[in-house]
């Protein structure tokens, strides 16, 4: 029973961290693939700690806290690099391969440009 | 508000030591008359029952772990459409919050929402400026902005 549970989590933790790999190599401009980059592989390991969690708790007798712990420490620093990498691609003015649709940064992107250089 | 935690702790305690014991249960039990006693005495005051916070805050949390499943549904559905059809872009929602705490915690959260990273905050603090990976889901972003808008404020203010 634990061992059915614990291998269909890290079954799915490791095709989201997949699906997040193959949507870098897929999207086409910087913005999109910070997105595929961060959210699926974030619930990919943290769902595969849960898996570890549940293993060690049942069979080996382990704290339960010290993977409750990385998923935490998990989703307080990835989305901070998210940030970090998004502000600082809008702030060197990187620009998508084709313009989007709708841009309503647009002008502070030339705002931000004047500052930086 | 917060000073109503450490009264809690001790009525906890006291009631251990009536007890003279620290098994769960008389913890359990004595943690609820403390949560009971300080309920009937902020009631009718204009002291907020400091419980009401932590709810507000739990609340959060698992608003916050259904939005990050519905954020990985989002982008591995996109990931694995066989033609990508999904319009990028970048649009500007207004911002409701003051705060530096409670901006950099939207900000944190919404980088976890389905199809949103936040890139900038506008200088007065008047905008934010999210970039969605799909613009024909723009409402969704909005509302889940607007969820998060309200438990921070419920939460910080």
């Amino acid at each position: 029973m634990v061992e059915i549970l614990t291998s269909s989590l890290m079954l799915a933790g490791a095709f989201l961290i997949l699906a997040g790999a193959v949507g870098v190599a897929r999207f086409h401009d910087f913005w999109s693939r910070v997105h595929a980059a961060s959210v699926p592989s974030t619930l990919g390991v943290a769902t595969v700690l849960v898996a570890s969690a549940v293993y060690l708790s049942a069979r080996h007798d382990q704290a339960l806290w010290r993977p409750v712990l990385a998923i935490l420490g998990l989703f307080l620093t990835v989305p901070l690099g998210t940030e970090m990498l998004a502000r600082a691609a809008y702030i060197t003015n990187v620009r998508p391969p084709e313009d989007y649709d709708r841009d309503d940064a647009e002008e502070r992107h030339m705002e931000h440009k004047e500052a930086v250089e | 508000m917060w000073q109503q935690l450490p009264i809690h702790i001790l009525i906890t305690l006291g009631w251990m030591a009536l007890w003279a014991s620290s098994a769960w249960y008389h913890i359990v039990a004595g943690a609820i008359v403390g949560g009971l006693i300080l309920y009937a005495l902020t009631k009718g005051t204009s002291q907020p029952f400091y419980i009401n916070r932590v709810v507000a805050f739990v609340k959060f949390i698992l608003v916050f772990v259904g939005e990050l499943v519905k954020a990985a549904n989002f982008v591995v559905r996109i990931v694995t459409a066989p033609r990508p059809s999904h319009r990028p872009g970048v649009v500007a929602l207004p911002l409701r919050l003051r705060s530096d705490t409670a901006i950099a915690a939207l900000t944190h959260l919404l980088s976890l929402t389905p199809g949103a990273v936040p890139i900038d905050i506008s200088h007065d603090r008047s905008e934010i400026f999210i970039h969605c990976l799909d613009l024909n889901d723009l409402e969704a972003v909005r509302a889940s902005k607007e969820r998060f808008e309200d438990l921070l404020l419920e939460v910080t203010e």
